[in-house]
């Protein structure tokens, strides 16, 4: 594996919100950008087809992601997939770690994300080059983080 | 470049003396199918403006806009109060919208301007800094320790930077393409291979005429010719400016060693200095040089540049040092006499419209310049305010399966060659096919894969595979043998629902060799006899009739695109003829040999002409029953041999060269090759002398960079630093005999064996247990 990237990004929705998302498939199915389908296949694990955009071209994969959490703070994805219409495969692992970040009065306290990305690509992906994956990975992060802010205000809307 | 060579007369008649066909009417002919032609040709299209583009070479981007360093500029250097820095100004504005809507790969790297002395600190604070402020573009000065916590891979005698993260880098095949095919969306229509011959500029037309004898008749043509701006203009009276070429010449690196952004010098009095460039799609550009020359056609590239290049980057870079350039290449800048851009209507009449003298920032400038030129036409010809339509290239559609793997090097399938061809700018030669799905672009240029690329090419333009030229005109690529054409290969429905791969080749195997060769056929052969369950694949088919199976293994036709750890092991990731597929094992046995090494990847001076090819290629060009060239200078002995009596078979005459030309010569094909300070005319040059490992394979698990042709990092017994990869043969030592091969993959096949199952022990063969190592 080879690392891709190791970044953090602040998100303004609690850590509670995060693992409540993360440990929900349908929720995930919201956050998680370019989502096609998504469906649980077992505790922590989940079968989704989901579409990148890498600037000029539109990725569809298929992936079989596991989810392993340790308590209280972190957690690694797992995201095995081989993208539509281009040969390989691709293999991601993202550990991550989140942390609360309090907040001034009363305002509700928001959340730390550290995360890395090792990646191992075989075939079409790996000659794409790490410039341009490390750019679409930021950008799906960002996508993800304002995904998960919406779904934050969604459920404090309904009450949850 | 849209003009005919300069010698070309204006005419009245097509080629062999022909009456011109009747006039075809448009509002416009952009002449010049590079990035500036392209854009305004997009940007007329928007407006509802009929458009016609006027080509002379088969392509789009064949020109200036194909050799540079595919910056895009913010214009913190630019000289205030020109053109250029006016154009740039604005097009920094347009970038981002254009970006998005064409869908262009593009990286906001961000650039450092090095200070290395005293001098060049004060040039960064007293010159460059506030000149960047007066355009309106974001620096800062960082200091020495600023800069190395940015950079670290910097020189230690850097003093101080300029940081200006607005600069970005941008693939200008791409671009230049977006451009074109939106505007072919919109109803523009293309003319590629089509020379202006003449030009005739009336008070109420312009008239075009053609090299194929067409003539166009339009409200405006658009002088956007590059380098040739100067000639065409001239086919209509127009002397008013002159085109002077600057040379400059690049290295191409595909390792970066961590450099993630453009690094350049202050510029110093011998200009602006060599840059160390990200591309977008990974490595590094290096240089470019900047050198004046007289002919318009000089693309020739020599040792000395590439070496002077090399040194002023390690400056920059040390670990530079290190570097292996896979590709030396050459543009020419446009230098005109106005020493600006020239954005105006010509003197000899407002319906031609001179786009000229856009000396180093076309790619960077082409929103902005575009904007400008159709504003001024709608001005000049009176078409009032056009609303304005959104175009944008058609996304690009894959079939799903994506087919076999065609392009090995970088796992291009036939799916994806086939959808590069059906593009709006239908590719009709190898190098455009190239630009649009990086086939033929790998570690071994295109030497194991580019017949069977242009085969494909050559179906989908259903023409003869003889008639697909390497890039210009006349560039031919290997001729055809009467009544010797092999039979087209079979490639069944792409994008078909294919049967399901074969579950027997799934493993978990005890072992996977990959590659059919003499070391994986003996290493296969010693493992199973050990007692391991062994698979032995190969893209070829390791039961072709030259490598009947042996051995009690399994074999299977498959190619392997990756390698990743598993739960049993090792996973390789595989393409079938039924689709993808994973292979598990506990071991993987790598024998995938070599190539003989490209001239891209050597020193031989001149430009690239067609016809230059290792001897992987010259075998595949005779097996698919053509003859690759008519006189073959033909390098090396030890694998020559046999390829010199098949060439003089198959009608070629053959000169025997001991060692590599130092220079090349010739436009669109090779026409001499130069041995010992004498030229020997040749209209082929076939490299059969060096072999390099074929590893990258090991990239995609960290055990290779992306310098091409480095052995497998093997130990004493074979074995590489990860556990259960092992390598043997030709990928580990390029130059062995087979006999040698066949006895190293015999050894690792039986120390493989102890180590997977230590308790079975060896079989004693005839010569009992070999040492180990």
């Amino acid at each position: 594996m080879n690392e891709l990237l190791r970044d953090r990004v602040a998100i303004a929705v609690p850590p509670s919100t995060v693992w409540a998302v993360v440990d929900d498939v349908d929720a995930l199915g919201r956050v998680l950008p370019g989502v096609e389908s998504i469906a649980a296949t077992g505790p922590g694990a989940f079968r989704a087809t989901l579409a990148a955009k890498i600037q000029f071209l539109t990725i569809r994969a298929d992936v079989e992601a596991t989810l392993a959490v340790t308590p209280p703070s972190r957690a690694r994805l797992r995201l095995v997939g081989r993208p539509r219409g281009l040969v390989g495969s691709f293999t991601a692992e993202i550990p991550f770690e989140v942390t609360l970040v309090p907040a001034a009065g009363d305002e509700e306290p928001t959340s730390e994300v550290a995360y890395s990305v090792e990646v191992a690509l075989a075939g079409r992906l790996a000659a794409f080059g790490a410039p341009l994956l490390r750019d679409t990975f930021r950008r799906q992060v960002a996508a993800l983080v304002a995904n998960l802010e919406a779904e934050h205000r969604r459920r404090r809307e309904a009450g949850r | 470049m849209g003009a005919a060579p300069r010698s070309a007369a204006r005419r009245r008649t097509g080629p062999g003396g022909a009456p011109r066909r009747n006039p075809e009417r448009t509002a416009v002919v952009v002449v010049g199918g590079g990035v500036v032609g392209c854009a305004i040709l997009w940007a007329l299209t928007e407006r509802g403006i009929a458009a016609v583009l006027v080509e002379a070479e088969p392509d789009v981007c064949e020109g200036t806009s194909k050799a540079n360093s595919a910056i895009v500029h913010t214009g913190f250097d630019a000289r205030p109060g020109t053109i250029e820095a006016t154009m740039l100004r604005r097009s920094a504005a347009l970038w981002p919208s254009v970006i998005d809507r064409l869908g262009v790969p593009f990286l906001p790297v961000g650039a450092i301007m090095l200070a290395r002395t005293a001098e060049a600190v004060d040039a960064l604070r007293g010159v460059i800094e506030p000149n960047a402020r007066r355009q309106g573009v974001e620096v800062a000065i960082l200091d020495r320790s600023e800069v190395r916590a940015l950079a670290p891979y910097v020189a230690d005698d850097v003093l101080a930077a300029l940081s200006v993260p607005g600069e970005g880098v941008i693939d200008p095949f791409w671009l230049t393409r977006a451009y074109a095919e939106a505007a072919v969306e919109g109803g523009a229509e293309l003319r590629l291979g089509r020379a202006v011959v003449g030009l005739e500029i009336e008070p109420r037309q312009a008239r075009v005429l053609l090299d194929d004898g067409g003539v166009i008749v339009a409200d405006q043509v658009v002088d956007a010719a590059g380098i040739e701006a100067d000639t065409v203009a001239a086919l209509a009276g127009e002397r008013s400016f002159s085109i002077r070429p600057r040379k400059g010449q690049f290295l191409v690196s595909e390792e970066t060693f961590g450099v993630d952004r453009i690094v350049l010098p202050v510029p110093g009095p011998m200009g602006k200095g060599m840059l160390v460039t990200p591309i977008v799609f990974g490595g590094l550009l290096l240089g470019p040089t900047a050198v004046d020359v007289a002919a318009k056609d000089d693309l020739g590239i020599d040792e000395l540049d590439r070496e002077r290049i090399l040194a002023a980057c390690r400056a920059m870079v040390p670990a530079l040092a290190e570097a292996v350039p896979i590709r030396q290449f050459a543009g020419l800048r446009h230098v005109s006499s106005e020493g600006d851009f020239i954005l105006r209507p010509a003197t000899v009449g407002d319906r031609l419209f001179l786009a000229a003298g856009i000396r180093s920032t076309g790619i960077s400038t082409s929103p902005a310049v575009a904007e400008f030129v159709v504003d001024a036409v709608v001005g000049l010809r009176g078409w009032g305010p056009r609303p304005r339509r959104l175009l944008v290239p058609p996304p690009l559609a894959l079939p799903d399966p994506p087919g076999r793997v065609v392009c090995l090097c970088r796992s291009i399938s036939e799916g994806e060659i086939v959808a590069a061809a059906r593009r709006p700018t239908a590719p009709r030669t190898l190098d455009a096919l190239k630009r649009r799905c990086g086939a033929t672009f790998g570690d071994c240029q295109g030497n194991l894969c580019a017949v069977e690329v242009a085969r494909i090419l050559a179906r989908e333009r259903r023409i003869p595979i003889e008639a697909i030229d390497k890039h210009r005109r006349g560039s031919w690529l290997w001729r055809a043998r009467a009544g010797t054409l092999g039979e087209p290969v079979g490639v069944g429905e792409i994008g078909a629902d294919g049967p399901t791969p074969p579950a027997s080749l799934v493993g978990p195997w005890d072992a996977v060799v990959v590659g059919a060769g003499a070391a994986g056929r003996a290493a296969a052969t010693a493992a199973a006899a050990a007692g391991l369950a062994v698979l032995l694949v190969d893209r070829e088919g390791p039961g072709s009739p030259d490598r009947p199976p042996a051995g009690a293994f399994a074999a299977a036709r498959a190619t392997v695109v990756g390698l990743a750890p598993g739960p049993s092991g090792w996973q390789l990731a595989a393409e079938v003829d039924a689709g993808s597929t994973t292979i598990e094992a506990r071991a993987v046995v790598l024998a995938t040999g070599a190539y003989v090494e490209p001239r891209e990847h050597r020193t031989i001076a001149g430009p690239r002409p067609a016809g230059i090819m290792t001897s992987d290629l010259a075998q595949r060009i005779l097996a698919a029953g053509l003859l690759p060239g008519e006189t073959v200078a033909l390098v090396g002995s030890a694998h020559a041999e046999g390829l010199a009596e098949a060439l003089a078979a198959a009608g070629a005459r053959v000169l025997r060269l001991a060692a590599p030309p130092e220079a090349v010569a010739g436009d669109a094909r090779l026409s001499a090759v130069r041995v010992g300070g004498r030229w020997i005319s040749a209209d082929t040059l076939v490299l059969a002398d060096r072999l390099v490992p074929q590893t990258f394979l090991l990239r995609s698990v960290g055990l290779a960079d992306g310098r091409p042709g480095r052995p497998a990092p093997v130990d004493a017994r074979g074995r590489l630093p990860l556990e259960g990869l092992w390598a043997t043969g030709c990928c580990v030592r390029p130059d062995p005999t087979h006999a040698s091969c066949r006895a190293d993959g015999a050894a690792l096949g039986e120390r493989l064996a102890l180590a997977l199952r230590p308790d079975v022990g060896v079989p004693s063969g005839p010569s009992g247990p070999r040492p180990l190592r």
